[in-house]
């Protein structure tokens, strides 16, 4: 039996960070989906445990307003790509309105923090999106292609296998047998 | 009680005749006592009535008398006496008439002779009155009133006389006419019934005559049919003797109807007709004479010989036997049984024969064969199969436990169970068992039975074969086959391992090599880059040529894991793979309605990669490269003549380009592996690919072949089974 | 980048190939911890025993004892190990065997390449597709990649 989940980001984050803290007996505030204050400062020690302890969920603590803008810059890509009229944008101008800087220095950010650059980070997202869709779901390559908002199937196919080294019929031959011996 | 028994019995028939005989005389001779009866009564009655009759003449007479007597005295009349002697004489002749009458009857007669004395009186006193009156004496008057006077007391005596005799004869006829009603009352019926009697036994006879003629005449029709209708001609011949007494000749007397159809001579012509006339062959085949003797002793004897009759030879049997005067003679149509004794015999013959072929064909066959009667153990074993088992035919008693001796004694187990699942199951019993013949050499032998039910018994029929040589052949068969698959295998890891054991020192090689023209080129002079260069250019070959080999290998040649494969996504797939490529050569491929195959998948992505990367590689530089991929579904004698094809139906995909094309004298090295048309530093390649398509195609159960023009393009034909 | 290093193993039994490895991860920007084994015996014994978790084990198919199959197939079996992303790294086999290899639990498949800079070309590109994994929220199940 299949149960289709989704989940809001933010909720999901603040709910945890909430259980932690809480947990942990801090004194806090959540001010965004990115800061939290505390009431004093933490030590080395109960940072790292806090640090620990949010890391099994995939939260961790950055400390570098470079990292952070890095990932303010992921999450608007991941906006944009959740949003099906703003895929129509470009890339560029929309991260440089939303973040109010300029494209150029964004992308330089990026590159440095993360090795790859906002394009290719654009395309991991889209092609990981694919996945998804072909692993599960029923709908065709074709249909596939048009909600990503790719110019046709052979564009997407291309893309696919750039990036991943596979077309996207082998993977989907791979993920069908991988769920028949159940790994 | 069988009344229709006792009536048809001849005996009861004749008692029943006597009987009804004597009840017809019992009745008629009561009738005639009865009408005899009657008779009598009426003649009395008649008598009574004639004496009535006459007592009123008399009487009337005597009337008369009296009356003219007055009369006379009272007109003085002479004339009386006249007239007196008349009715005396009338009287008396009447008297007489009574007297007769009343013979019998004593009562009358009394009266009678009363009246006669009475009568006499008158008589006189009539006298005396006539003598009186002429007389005249004084006393007359006196004496004739006292003649008168008895006169009157005579007639009244007479009267009263009359009267007595009237009433007696009304008694007697009073008497008479009942005892006459009483006869006219039986005698109709006594006749009646006489008749009615008659009658009844006339009806019965006539019933019983009659049914007896139809019974009779049933009988004869009967008869009659079966004459006619017999298979048989039935002739009666009534012979003719000459003035010595001897037969010399017979006549038809009667002939059913089937003489017609044998001889084809019509019944009417044959009756009445000569025997030496109308068959005269029968004078002399001796018939005739048959005939004689039978007529002579009364023998019934037959005799069979052939004749021709409506041209065609019929054999007959005629028997004869006495009737009477003459011979009746049965004639029987015996050809078909003389045929078919013919035919048996020949059969027989043929039969004779075939089992001596069959017996010959065992022993060249090499098998045996037996009939069992399992149920009433009663088991048949040919010569040959005596011979399989090294001894002589009869050697032994034929039956299952002597069989079984020879049988190996780790499959006697084996053999009785088959041979009883045999005896019970409906179909064809096969069992294989090892015997032992009697000079100890091993054989294998295959038996196998059948149960059939002949006239309700189950009968087992089984042929023995001896599969020694087969066994043997098979087992050296399976030897070599899996000495070949050991090979096979070995061949295959050996092309595998060594392919793939030979790339990894050539892989570094190369990987040496780059490291050194990145990190150490400058410690290298031109020349030594150069010489790196050529050493990197000929183990990148080696590599390809490798990895083309292990490929090559790769394909086996067995279809496991063949699947309907769909042409067109396969295609797709291909051009992704090859996307680059594609790419980069700007190259259009058109592919057009492709059939879905059975193949191998990864197989089929082989070859037609290949196919289209040649396209590519061969593409010419001057214009617009481009592969048109067409499918069609083509017959076994539309393929080319040197594929041997087996199946029914072929698809035919054609895959051409535009590219630089080859000489068509090329067309089929190019398919043989390590053959290249150019040299490496022109177009780069191992020479294997083509070699792979055509395996590939090959383990397909399929056909590659190739068109080409240099200059225009090539075109590569792949022809699979639908 | 975080401050994060990543800690690699390589199971290979070729000395050359675990040599060239190290030296091409060396040359690579992204700081790297590597962890070497001769054979797939020596490397799940290691896994069963260490505590650090690894970020990424590269497997070679043809080793002795136990081969790179056989360790894939562990590692997916074993509750701790079975989120490990498992590279295969090996010389060049048939489609089928990659196919194999992914459909048994493989996230990347390399191809052995033959020339230096391919290699850390290939490496390269592992580990930061592999580091996206890690920090942008992308589908590990979903983690396929082949070069």
């Amino acid at each position: 039996m299949k149960i289709y989940v989704t989940f809001n980001l933010n909720i999901t984050r603040n709910a945890i960070l909430k259980e932690q803290l809480d947990r942990l007996g801090f004194d806090y505030t959540i001010e965004n989906t990115q800061e939290i204050s505390f009431k004093n400062k933490l030590t080395t020690e109960q940072e790292s445990v806090l640090a620990e302890s949010l890391s099994i969920y995939g939260i961790t603590i950055i400390d570098n307003q470079k990292t952070e803008l890095v990932q303010r810059i992921k999450d608007t890509i991941n906006e944009m790509l959740a949003d099906d009229e703003a895929n129509l944008y470009k890339i560029s101008s929309y991260l440089a309105d939303k973040l109010n800087y300029s494209y150029a220095y964004l992308s330089n950010i990026f590159s440095e923090s993360t090795y790859t650059s906002i394009e290719n980070f654009v395309i991991l997202k889209k092609v990981d999106q694919a996945k998804e869709l072909i692993a599960n779901t029923d709908l065709t390559l074709t249909e596939i292609a048009y909600r990503l908002n790719y110019s046709s199937v052979a564009h997407l196919s291309g893309q696919f296998k750039k990036t991943t080294g596979l077309t996207p019929s082998t993977f989907q031959k791979i993920i069908k047998k991988r769920k028949e011996f159940n790994i | 009680m069988d009344f229709n028994g006792i009536i048809s019995s001849t005996k009861s028939y004749k008692i029943a005749l006597v009987i009804a005989i004597a009840l017809l005389l019992l009745l008629s001779s009561i009738s005639y006592r009865q009408i005899i009866n009657m008779r009598n009564s009426a003649d009395l009655v008649s008598g009574s009535l004639l004496v009535d009759k006459e007592i009123n003449n008399l009487f009337s007479k005597f009337s008369l008398i009296e009356a003219s007597g007055y009369k006379s005295l009272i007109v003085n009349d002479s004339t009386f006496k006249d007239t007196y002697s008349v009715y005396k004489n009338e009287a008396e002749t009447s008297f007489k008439q009574l007297a007769k009458l009343t013979q019998d009857i004593p009562e009358q007669r009394q009266y009678l002779d009363t009246i006669n004395h009475w009568r006499d009186s008158l008589d006189i006193s009539l006298n005396n009155i006539n003598n009186y009156r002429g007389l005249l004496e004084e006393d007359v008057e006196d004496k004739l009133m006292a003649e008168v006077v008895k006169m009157a007391s005579i007639f009244q005596k007479l009267a009263s006389l009359k009267l007595g005799m009237s009433q007696k004869k009304d008694v007697l006829f009073r008497e008479r006419i009942n005892a006459y009603k009483t006869e006219t009352f039986f005698t109709p019926f006594i006749s009646l019934l006489l008749v009615l009697f008659s009658l009844t036994v006339f009806l019965l006879a006539f019933v019983k005559i009659n049914n007896s003629r139809k019974e009779l005449l049933s009988a004869q029709g009967f008869v009659d049919n079966i004459i006619s209708n017999s298979n048989n001609l039935v002739n009666y011949f009534k012979p003719i003797i000459d003035e010595n007494g001897k037969v010399i000749d017979f006549i038809f007397e009667y002939s059913n109807n089937k003489i017609e159809e044998i001889t084809g001579i019509p019944t009417k012509q044959i009756i009445g007709t000569k025997l030496s006339k109308s068959f005269p062959i029968t004078m002399t085949n001796g018939l005739f004479d048959m005939y004689v003797t039978c007529l002579n002793t009364g023998k019934v004897s037959q005799l069979t010989r052939p004749y021709i009759f409506k041209e065609e030879e019929v054999w007959l049997k005629s028997i004869v036997s006495k009737l009477e005067m003459g011979v009746n003679v049965t004639t029987i149509d015996v050809s078909q049984e003389k045929h078919a004794s013919e035919n048996l015999k020949k059969l027989n013959e043929s039969l004779f024969l075939k089992n001596a072929i069959l017996n010959n064909a065992e022993v060249v066959a090499k098998i045996g064969s037996f009939t069992s009667y399992p149920e009433m153990g009663v088991t048949d074993m040919s010569d040959n199969l005596y011979r399989l088992l090294g001894v002589k035919p009869g050697d032994f008693e034929p039956c299952l436990e002597n069989l079984m001796t020879y049988v190996h004694p780790d499959d006697v187990q084996k053999f009785k169970k088959t041979f009883a699942k045999g005896i019970s199951s409906k179909g064809i019993t096969e069992v294989t068992y090892r015997i032992i013949t009697k000079d100890k050499k091993r054989r294998y032998f295959k038996s196998t039975t059948l149960m059939i039910v002949e006239n309700g018994t189950k009968k087992m029929v089984g042929v023995i074969q001896n599969i020694t040589q087969s066994i043997k052949k098979d087992k050296k068969l399976e030897q070599k086959n899996k000495a070949l698959k050991l090979i096979n295998t070995e061949l295959e890891s050996f092309n595998r391992v060594a392919s793939h054991d030979l790339q990894e020192p050539l892989r570094k090689i190369q990987m040496f090599i780059s490291l050194l023209s990145e990190t150490e080129r400058n410690n290298f002079s031109e020349k030594g880059l150069a010489y790196l260069d050529k050493i990197d250019n000929s183990t990148e070959r080696m590599q390809l040529l490798i990895k083309n080999l292990l490929t090559y290998s790769r394909i086996d040649n067995t279809l496991d894991g063949i699947q309907p494969i769909d042409l067109n996504n396969k295609m797709k797939k291909v051009k992704d793979n090859l996307s680059e490529s594609i790419k980069e050569s700007n190259i259009t491929i058109v592919e057009n309605n492709l059939p879905t195959i059975n193949g191998i998948p990864f197989q089929i992505e082989q070859l037609f990669t290949n196919l289209i990367s040649n396209a590519i590689k061969y593409k010419k530089l001057t214009e617009g490269a481009q592969i048109v991929i067409d499918a069609t579904k083509v017959k076994p004698n539309q393929l080319p003549t040197p594929f041997n094809n087996t199946e029914n139906a072929y698809y035919e995909i054609k895959i051409s380009d535009n590219g630089i094309g080859f000489e068509q004298e090329n067309a089929e090295k190019i398919f043989n592996i390590f053959e290249r048309l150019h040299q490496k530093t022109e177009y780069s390649g191992t020479g294997i690919g083509l070699a792979i398509c055509k395996k590939i195609v090959d383990n397909h159960h399929g056909y590659i072949c190739a068109t080409s023009k240099i200059g225009i393009g090539s075109t590569f034909y792949i022809y699979l089974p639908v | 980048m975080s401050l994060k290093i990543l800690n690699i193993l390589l199971a290979d039994d070729d000395e050359d190939d675990r040599w060239l490895f190290q030296k091409a991860l060396s040359d690579l920007k992204i700081k790297t911890n590597l962890s070497l084994f001769k054979n797939g015996k020596e490397l799940m014994e290691h896994l069963i025993r260490t505590e650090t978790t690894p970020h990424l084990i590269f497997l070679d198919l043809n080793m002795p004892l136990k081969n790179g199959m056989e360790c894939l197939t562990e590692i997916r079996s074993s509750c701790n190990l079975k989120a490990i992303p498992v590279a295969i790294y090996s010389t060049s086999s048939s489609e089928k065997d990659i196919e194999n290899t992914f459909v048994n639990g493989a996230n990347i498949y390399i191809n052995k390449p033959s020339n230096f800079a391919d290699l850390k070309n290939a490496i390269d590109k592992v580990l930061q597709l592999n580091w996206q994994y890690h920090t942008s929220n992308l589908n590990k199940d979903n983690f396929l990649f082949r070069i």
